[in-house]
């Protein structure tokens, strides 16, 4: 039993390291695509914006965002010389805030398309497949989790992470309007099907280590919801087979919603585009397999009493009777100990709104540089980064761009392509070249590869 | 070339930067390098909480039914019980025949010990006689006991006979209360001719009393030993129990005698002796039971009822309370007895058939008592499912005692290897780690104390511990506060343990 506990601990600290590590590999905040040139998914980012060409048609893109906003692997590892690394996690959980955000999110978009309506209007058709999951732990559970909880004997200890793992569909239908030449503005309007779906509404979850005998007990008030073909139960993950969930239920299906973007594009200059948007804005009605566990209360695991109920001490007296006495299911029983309550209930989850202020000057054609200021809400907190953007083109073919974004305590350099040959196009942008560069570094990652097919540009138009 | 067409430079500055991204996967070899590659958390998990009181905890020793509660204070208490082997014949009733001639004959009572009976109730026997006639024609035969009566009728024998002939008749004298006078009786006889009623001369008449018995016997007879065997009694308890020093406060020795016979008895005991488990023997002294301890008897007017004797000997009348120190796994004793055939000054006694005589000892040990050291023994077999020890960097067991017991204790476990040998122990020293109660000066527990103990393993010992095939578990007691005095263990008493395990591990996170 002891060992299959410290398994499932081993297992969750590797995975966060992994996560980390991971994170560091592909970065995004999507700075590239909103500021590179001709790109169809600058309109993901603000509908206002207009491409130069006449028809694009999005065969694919797929990108992944991921953030640890704790540490890093650098904070974790320090060079000792040679090729060694001196572990250092007690002082790297000593670092961490009291709530650390795990975001990691993804989306495969395409196909898609756009289309410019005479030399005023836009309109497109995107689809998409979109994940965004985080994780807000308090510092304390990773201690719990790394230091054992006999480093927390008589303390309350707050471990209930708040989370919300989602994953939908959407198609989305834009549309762009240049009002007058200085002022454009468009909108998108999103179908969304909501495949799978774990958050929190509740999380606060304390537990205790008591001084007397190190009894167990948790103080919660934890509500978990699920919904999708997976027909999760949270209290019971550990038997959880993905392999029951036939692929054919993850398509578009019985959970709905609606959101919509809308965007804004001033151009005082010709040379000078001044864009905010707010992305995301709606939600998902969870209906399906839509399941709701509360725990709220104290609940405890004490010790064993191995007299009780018996008529005698039996065989071999007291001692031994006491030393039989081995906490098997010791997980198993305070998880269980929780009480959760299940309820059927459907529910409303939002998405993660993204709010978008940038400017864009291209003070001679071949060199642009840009400003993004980017709000995120995820959960109850909001995140701000703040970027600066700079690019060149080479030719027409290529464009190479630089960026440097600051916030989430995370100083990224990113580092953007785009590249048509004939028609095609293709992009890599990645928010966080450091993370390649130097992965023990950094807290962030985000990357992004795209392929479509344009047609129609206009010759010596500028691109963004 | 069109600007915006594929050029192979372009491609290449393309393909460098995605290629950048490759170098994240040199992070999968970090693990490899990372140094400590341990994790070591330290888990705390309650392992029990449980109370139990003393009821519960002796419940099962091998005292048994012999700990009893009095006021609920614990008791061990042992009984035992002899009688004589035989009744005690103290005058033997023989056969007897004479020849009389006398119409009227005085006939000795059927005993030649010297006794001097004075009243006999016959439980069997008969009164036989053959008569021996020459005459011709038809008789009757009187033969009478005057002196032998039940319900108020004379033993007496009416017989028709015709001669000449030699008749022979038997009257059973069950049930006739016969009293003699100068250790004689009388016996009447005539022969009456039916012819014409005259009495008329027998030639012979051989009487006798044979197979006599008695319920009841009166008299004065001879003084009688009475041997009563010897008897151990077992202690098991103590079997176990090893002690450097322990003295109950007031153990008793009670000797309950019944007599239902009508005489004198003088007791002595002529052994008292205990023996602890390694069969050192230690000798009861005391000077009433040596000397020889006058009975209770019924008088012959108490004839039918029992007389009782108590004698108890405690810690003020003998050298009982010294002896008890041995911790007595046998107790011996053997007395012998002698009966009075009078009583003081010449008074005649009895005895009846259902005369009986038992002595019955009860031995009192009220568990009010100090002790130092007292050492309690158990071995099971070890098949904990104990942690891998590479895994593992120290135990500690952290044992909560709330003890409403007045005892301090300390627990020892000693681990065995297959050959009996000790590989090692839980802990060094002998210090109680579970403090006793707080007492009062009677003895009394007044609140329960609260202990904490630490007990550590390291994976030394765990290994030693693993590797052992049984577990020596070695509790030794003291009575709290040994200068106070004595203390009373009583059934109400409870001990509370509790114990929490801690565990530091050190884990191969690569593995």
């Amino acid at each position: 039993m002891q060992k299959h506990f410290l398994n499932i601990y081993t297992h969750i600290i590797l995975l966060g390291l992994g996560l980390s590590i991971g994170s560091t590999a592909q970065a995004q905040m999507g700075i590239g695509e909103h500021f590179l040139p001709r790109l169809y998914s600058s309109t993901f980012t603000n509908p206002a914006f207009q491409q130069d060409s006449r028809f694009q048609l999005l065969l694919g893109s797929g990108g992944l965002f991921a953030l640890h906003e704790g540490f890093n692997l650098g904070d974790i590892l320090t060079a000792t010389g040679g090729n060694t690394y001196e572990l250092d996690m007690d002082g790297a959980i000593n670092a961490l805030d009291a709530n650390n955000l795990l975001a990691i999110s993804g989306s495969v978009t395409g196909p898609g398309a756009v289309l410019r309506i005479g030399t005023k209007g836009q309109i497109g058709l995107s689809t998409a497949v979109r994940t965004q999951n985080h994780i807000l732990y308090p510092k304390d559970a990773l201690g719990l989790l790394w230091r054992g909880n006999g480093a927390y004997i008589g303390e309350d200890v707050q471990v209930g992470p708040a989370m919300d793992f989602t994953t939908f569909g959407e198609v989305g239908l834009s549309f762009s309007w240049e009002i007058i030449k200085q002022i454009k503005v468009g909108a998108r309007v999103k179908y969304l099907s909501g495949i799978q779906h774990i958050s929190t509404e509740e999380s606060n979850l304390t537990f205790r280590t008591d001084t007397t005998i190190y009894g167990l007990s948790f103080t919660s008030d934890y509500r978990i919801r699920t919904s999708g073909p997976a027909a999760i139960d949270p209290t019971d993950i550990q038997n959880f087979d993905p392999g029951n969930v036939a692929p054919s239920s993850l398509s578009f299906g019985g959970n709905s919603g609606f959101a919509f973007d809308l965007g804004l594009e001033v151009r005082p200059m010709e040379n000078l585009r001044i864009g905010a948007s707010i992305q995301d804005v709606g939600s998902i009605n969870w209906d399906q397999n839509a399941r709701n566990f509360h725990s709220q209360g104290t609940f405890a695991y004490g010790a064993v009493d191995p007299l009780k109920g018996q008529d005698s001490l039996g065989e071999g007296g007291i001692v031994q009777r006491l030393l039989n006495v081995v906490p098997e299911g010791l997980l198993d029983s305070v998880i269980g100990s929780l009480g959760f309550a299940e309820e059927q209930k459907n529910f409303s989850a939002p998405l993660r709104r993204k709010f978008n202020v940038s400017a864009f000057w291209e003070p001679i054609p071949v060199i642009g540089v840009g400003a993004m200021y980017q709000n995120m809400t995820i959960g109850d907190r909001s995140y701000q980064l703040t970027s600066l953007f700079a690019s060149v083109k080479v030719g027409r073919a290529l464009t190479l761009g630089l960026s440097y974004t600051g916030g989430m305590k995370a100083n990224m350099v990113g580092f953007h392509t785009r590249m048509n040959a004939g028609p095609l196009q293709v992009y890599i942008s990645a928010d966080n070249i450091l993370g390649v560069v130097s992965p023990l570094n950094a807290n962030s990652g985000h990357i992004r590869i795209g392929t479509a097919l344009t047609f129609g540009n206009p010759k010596g138009k500028s691109g963004a | 070339m069109q600007p915006n067409q594929f050029s192979p430079p372009t491609w290449r500055l393309f393909f460098m930067t995605a290629c950048l991204f490759l170098t994240s996967c040199q992070l999968a070899e970090l693990t490899d390098q990372i140094e400590p590659d341990t994790w070591e958390p330290s888990l705390a998990i309650p392992v029990f909480d449980t109370e139990i009181d003393l009821s519960e905890l002796l419940n099962g020793n091998p005292a048994g039914e012999n700990l009893q509660t009095e006021n609920g204070l614990f008791v061990l208490i042992y009984r035992d019980s002899v009688r004589f082997e035989e009744v005690p014949v103290v005058a033997f009733a023989e056969d007897i025949t004479q020849f009389v001639i006398d119409t009227l004959s005085f006939i000795p009572a059927p005993f030649s010990q010297g006794e001097i009976v004075q009243r006999i109730v016959y439980k069997t026997g008969t009164l036989d006689y053959t008569l021996f006639t020459s005459l011709t024609g038809s008789y009757t035969l009187e033969v009478e006991i005057p002196d032998a009566t039940q319900a108020g009728q004379t033993l007496k024998g009416t017989h028709a006979v015709t001669g000449p002939g030699t008749f022979t008749f038997s009257l059973p004298m069950q049930g006739y209360d016969l009293v003699l006078d100068s250790g004689f009786f009388r016996l009447r006889h005539h022969l009456y001719d039916q012819s014409n009623g005259m009495e008329v001369d027998v030639d012979s008449l051989e009487v006798g009393m044979n197979n006599s018995s008695f319920y009841y016997l009166e008299g004065l007879f001879s003084d009688y030993p009475l041997n009563l065997p010897a008897t151990d009694i077992e202690i098991p308890i103590f079997e176990t129990l090893r002690a450097d020093r322990i003295k109950l406060a007031d153990p008793e020795l009670t000797f309950t005698f019944e007599n239902s016979f009508g005489f004198p008895v003088k007791l002595q005991v002529d052994e008292f002796s205990l023996f602890d488990a390694a069969g050192n023997k230690r000798s009861l002294q005391e000077s009433v039971l040596s000397q020889g301890l006058d009975l209770n008897y019924p008088t012959v007017s108490e004839a039918g009822t029992t007389a009782i004797t108590d004698y108890t000997l405690d810690k003020n009348n003998s050298n009982l309370q010294e002896v008890f120190s041995v911790l007595p796994t046998l107790v011996r004793y053997d007395m012998d007895a002698f009966a009075s055939g009078k009583g003081p000054n010449e008074t005649p006694i009895f005895l009846t058939d259902t005369s009986d005589m038992a002595a019955y000892i009860e031995m009192r040990l009220p568990l009010f008592m100090e002790t130092e050291n007292l050492v309690l023994l158990d071995t099971f077999d070890q098949t904990f499912d104990w942690p891998e020890t590479d895994e593992v960097k120290n135990i500690e067991f952290k044992l909560v005692s709330d003890n409403g017991l007045p005892l301090d204790m300390d627990l020892q476990m000693l681990f065995l290897d297959g050959q009996g040998q000790v590989v090692d122990s839980l802990k060094e020293g002998n210090t109680p780690i579970i403090l006793g109660a707080n007492m009062d000066g009677n003895g009394e527990v007044v609140s329960s104390r609260v202990s904490n103990a630490f007990i550590s393993l390291s994976p030394d010992r765990l290994n030693n511990l693993r590797q052992s095939s049984k577990i020596v578990v070695k509790t030794t007691v003291f009575t709290t506060d040994l200068s106070n005095g004595p203390v009373k263990l009583k059934d109400t008493y409870k001990l509370g343990l509790k114990m929490g395990l801690k565990i530091d591990l050190a884990l191969d996170i690569t593995d």
